[in-house]
């Protein structure tokens, strides 16, 4: 299939059209070619040309809304395109743009060459590159084209109501104001919460207002984890919008709603689509280690939107901005409980490295686990590697066969965080997979060899965040066992004292430029 | 359609990432090192482990590559394909390079289904070093898809398989198609450079599942026709190329047209035993 830039009669601006829609009365600007050789085009207003049927109208514009999609995502023929294509309710632009001599993916944004592939292709005839790194939601090529609306958006009449009644602490309070005014003037806000603080609840005024204007909200995380624990929770609180929650394996892709929680991979369905975009667990991976994920996000907000940033460990990137000055910081320095973060001690277990390969864990170690299986306590036990994990775990299995290792590739982690949380594993040894976004009342967490790079400053703060999250059992043990402490190790336990040392009933949102740098 | 061999190492090769996970491929040093003009990896070696080769079970089926419990045997299907006279001989011997498990078929669905056309690479060492150790005189000929599904996927996998075993080669390839060719003592011969394609596939519009089974297995019911190429064929043997091998039907209706229009002998290659 081949495009061409065309001029309709009584148009001054060119249109993007396919081969086959040509009429005569067009005037060719550009001849037929590969849909990425065409040059992108601004978008105009719409002209009405042709009459639409109604029940397709409102198909395609719940369909395509806020999105760019695929020919065969769409199910239409050509013909039926045709009006939208000739009013400008919906136009063409190539998937894969040239950009300074290499391709540039519009979906994913990928544009190094490994992430590209080169095959003969049928359709075009041509040696034709296609994009690798999005291929899993269809394979865009440079013969393939991109729909996207650009027509009004679908009327909607919801009564959003937030049904949360509970209450709110102090520095909750105050960060809640902070997220109500950026989402109003459309700014950008960082909000550093410890873990426990109650960041969900925090965001709901905020929400309830954006969606009452008929405005679009997007909370996107790296996680998985997070958008399965979030969904259920936001569908519980406006119980008058579906919550449309996008992941790798969500079967509802396509349902519209102006309420959407989706890990950041998903974002890259959308563009220009939100006037609020929530990053949840902002410092999370793969969302810092993925600079397309990062414009996957970019290109899902509209081009003046509110964005919020969520987490309690911001990146070092994104504390200096609030330095500079160029965003906005809200801190909560506190639990929503009230009760100060547990600190996490460290506990020297010699070479354990040399003592797993003979099949034994260090004293120590074998010790607590011990210890905390007679007191029936819940405890995570945090490990560097998948490797590591598996040994681990066949060692302790011995002390109770319960005891149960999950990893991210683990087809039954699901089942196993939920058995955990029912109590029926005493122990869970697990790498950094769960270290965020799980949250079993009462557990304690040790992390087992914690001089491995892989427990970064924010990890083990994470980590330690896993403890005392409930009303009931504010507080817990968090044991670092190691071979050497580190600098990340040092770094986390300051990290945690300080923001226990910060004054409880202060003005805890503090505006920027007095924040102390901590 | 203007072809150039398009899959022989724009990809994989200056980037050195692996096509499956790609991570990068820690090159592994060693003697072979220092020879110039490796052949270029395009897996890492935990993905290249993942894909199991047909032979390392104890036997197979010196026909068509089914593992078997003693080396050296005929397995089952195959007994009764040779006892059909429809059947008999027509196919002489199918060999796949790896069995396809679980692994297998995922990699399969990525390639095909998806549309991964890049993957064909992870074959390409293995494929052609196979192909030129026992096939070094016959002709890679690919089994073609119908035009609809065809432009569907956008490219026919078989198709990526056959360029791989065609011009331009580099010089050791070169070399060892003389090699090869030396040890059978045959005339020098090479793949030639322009895509001999043989075959054709009709749009068959009774799906294969409303059919009986005994109503497919009839070798009038063939989707297949031949094409005679402009400038003639330059062997009377052909090498076919397909991604799998499950019941042999496919491949057999595509050798009964071959055998019907004047070929002599007609082999097989497939990537997956099924």
């Amino acid at each position: 299939m081949l495009f061409c830039h065309v001029l309709q009669p009584e148009d001054e601006h060119p249109l993007c059209l396919p081969q086959v829609l040509i009429e005569s009365t067009d005037v060719i600007q550009l001849a037929p070619t590969v849909v990425s050789n065409l040059p992108a085009l601004p978008f105009m207003k719409q002209t009405p040309r042709r009459l639409l049927t109604k029940t397709l109208y409102k198909k395609v514009q719940f369909h395509l809304f806020g999105k760019e999609l695929l020919f065969e995502e769409m199910a239409l023929t050509w013909e039926e395109w045709e009006p939208f294509l000739r009013s400008r309710l919906v136009t063409i632009r190539p998937g894969l743009q040239v950009e300074a001599g290499r391709y540039r993916c519009q979906r994913c944004h990928s544009n190094t060459p490994e992430k590209f592939g080169v095959f003969p292709c049928v359709r075009c005839g041509k040696e034709c590159t296609y994009c690798r790194h999005c291929l899993m939601m269809g394979r865009i090529t440079a013969c393939t084209p991109l729909f996207r609306w650009i027509g009004p958006p679908p009327p909607l009449e919801l009564k959003v109501q937030s049904t949360w009644e509970g209450v709110y602490s102090a520095g909750q309070e105050l960060a809640a104001a902070e997220i109500v005014s950026s989402v109003q003037s459309k700014t950008e806000l960082l909000v550093w919460a410890v873990c426990g603080a109650g960041k969900t609840e925090i965001l709901f005024p905020a929400i309830e207002q954006s969606l009452q204007k008929g405005e679009h909200v997007l909370i996107a995380t790296p996680r998985t984890d997070v958008v399965l624990e979030l969904a259920p929770r936001l569908s519980r609180s406006f119980p008058g919008i579906p919550v449309t929650a996008l992941h790798g394996k969500s079967d509802d892709k396509n349902s519209y709603s102006p309420f959407v929680v989706a890990t950041t991979h998903q974002t890259m369905r959308f563009t220009e689509a939100f006037d609020t975009v929530i990053v949840d667990e902002v410092d999370a991976f793969p969302y810092t280690a993925d600079e397309a994920l990062v414009q996957a996000v970019n290109k899902a907000k509209k081009q003046d939107a509110a964005v919020i940033y969520l987490t309690a460990t911001p990146t070092p990137e994104l504390i200096k901005r609030t330095q500079h000055k160029r965003l906005d910081l809200a801190k909560i320095p506190r639990r929503f409980h009230g009760h100060p973060l547990p600190v996490p001690r460290f506990k020297w277990c010699g070479p354990w490295r040399k003592r797993l390969k003979k099949e034994q864990l260090p004293a120590a170690v074998s010790k607590w686990c011990r210890t905390k299986i007679a007191e029936q306590t819940p405890v995570f036990l945090f490990v560097s590697s998948v490797a590591i994990m598996e040994k681990t775990t066949s060692i302790l299995q011995k002390l109770d066969p319960a005891i149960c290792g999950v990893h991210s590739a683990d087809k039954e982690r699901h089942e196993k965080v939920k058995a955990f949380r029912e109590g029926e594993i005493p122990i869970l040894i697990t790498t950094t997979i769960l270290e965020r976004g799980v949250t079993i009342p009462g557990a304690e967490a040790a992390v087992f060899g914690a001089e491995d790079s892989i427990f970064t400053e924010s990890a083990l703060v994470q980590i330690a965040g896993r403890v005392g999250r409930s009303h009931e059992q504010p507080d817990g043990e968090v044991l670092f066992f190691h071979f050497g402490k580190t600098k990340a190790m040092a770094a986390a336990h300051k990290h945690i004292k300080t923001m226990n040392a910060l004054p409880f009933l202060q003005k805890e949102v503090t505006p920027i430029g007095k924040e102390e740098s901590t | 359609m203007e072809k150039k061999n398009p899959l022989k190492g724009t990809l994989g090769l200056e980037q050195n990432n692996c096509l499956y996970c790609t991570e990068k491929i820690k090159k592994q040093t060693s003697w072979v090192t220092l020879f110039p003009a490796q052949p270029p990896e395009y897996v890492c070696q935990e993905c290249e482990q993942l894909l199991i080769p047909v032979s390392s079970g104890a036997g197979l089926c010196t026909l068509c590559s089914r593992s078997l419990p003693t080396a050296g045997d005929v397995c089952r299907d195959c007994k009764k394909w040779e006892e059909d006279p429809a059947w008999q001989g027509v196919l002489t011997c199918n060999h796949s390079l790896y069995v396809y498990n679980e692994h297998g078929q995922e990699v399969v669905a990525r390639w095909k289904y998806r549309g991964d056309a890049a993957i064909a690479l992870m074959f390409r060492n293995e494929l052609f070093r196979f192909f030129v150790t026992h096939y070094p005189d016959y002709i890679p000929v690919p089994i073609p898809l119908n035009e609809k599904r065809q432009y569907e996927r956008g490219f026919n996998q078989a198709e990526l398989l056959t360029d791989f075993l065609r011009p331009p080669f580099t010089g050791l390839e070169r070399l060892s198609f003389i090699f090869h060719n030396l040890r059978k003592k045959r005339p020098l011969f090479q793949p030639p450079a322009i895509p001999i394609l043989l075959l054709e596939r009709m749009y068959d519009n009774e799906k294969q599942s409303k059919k009986s089974r005994s109503e497919r297995f009839m070798a009038k019911d063939n989707p297949f026709r031949f094409i005679e190429p402009k400038n003639g064929i330059p062997s009377k043997k052909v090498v076919l190329l397909d991604d799998i091998y499950t019941t042999g039907l496919t491949l057999r209706k595509a050798a009964v047209e071959l055998k019907k229009n004047g070929i002599k002998e007609v082999r097989a290659i497939t990537v997956f035993r099924g």
